[in-house]
């Protein structure tokens, strides 16, 4: 089973959540900001390996999170 | 175990430090639902000290209240995340697939869902559904 580490209500499944999304990092090769924000916004990165996402608690308290999750094997890291 | 009653009290959005700080007037079971926001069930009358919080009336939730007996053989095992030991404590999380709220007394379990639950809680946890006075009082205002 997989477990998401929710701040407010501890460890918890993740059928409790919402998927919102991976946090992609513009490359600096961007530097103008509104090509950054369309890049970041738009642009995913999809890695095999770990990546920084959103997750909503919706089971609980009602809170976004942000986690770091390795795609490679699908488990939350720390 | 007594049929669910309507839980009628206040929902405040606050600061975590103005929400330590709260004061409720009655007789009041406070939940901390996030470190910004409490539900506190029973209260009609809420002191903050934060010029900006939100004080709403909260009248979603419908409650059942279980001893330790009954939680044990009635939800604890659709439960499949820990438990907290301490008590008073505030769980929250799904059980039986439902997003439920567990209040840890030193009595007994309170079960709080939100009221569109209420009839999904009486079949999956095979617990007493609403008085029938009740039900006709309600369908009697929605009818008028």
């Amino acid at each position: 089973m997989l477990i998401i580490t929710c701040p407010n209500c501890g460890p918890r499944p993740v059928e409790e959540f919402r998927f919102g999304g991976e946090i992609p990092q513009p490359p600096d090769s961007i530097t103008d900001p509104f090509e950054r924000d369309l890049d970041q916004v738009w642009m995913f990165t999809n890695v095999a390996g770990v990546q920084t996402e959103r997750w909503f608690h919706d089971a609980g308290c009602h809170r976004w999170l942000t986690a770091a999750r390795d795609t490679s094997i699908d488990r939350f890291v720390d | 175990m007594h049929a669910p009653e309507r839980l009628d009290g206040l929902r405040v959005v606050a600061t975590p430090d103005a929400l330590d700080h709260a004061w409720f007037e009655g007789d009041v079971i406070v939940f901390r639902i996030a470190h910004d926001e409490v539900i506190a069930f029973g209260a009609v009358v809420a002191e903050v000290p934060d010029e900006h919080a939100i004080v709403e009336r909260e009248t979603a939730f419908v409650g059942w209240g279980l001893s330790y007996a009954e939680f044990d053989e009635l939800i604890a095992r659709h439960v499949e995340w820990p438990l907290p030991v301490e008590r008073p404590a505030l769980a929250q999380g799904l059980a039986a697939g439902l997003p439920v709220k567990l209040w840890f007394d030193h009595d007994g379990v309170l079960l709080v869902v939100s009221s569109g639950f209420a009839h999904e809680v009486v079949d999956r946890f095979r617990l007493p559904a609403f008085a029938e006075t009740v039900t006709k009082q309600v369908t009697r205002q929605v009818r008028a």
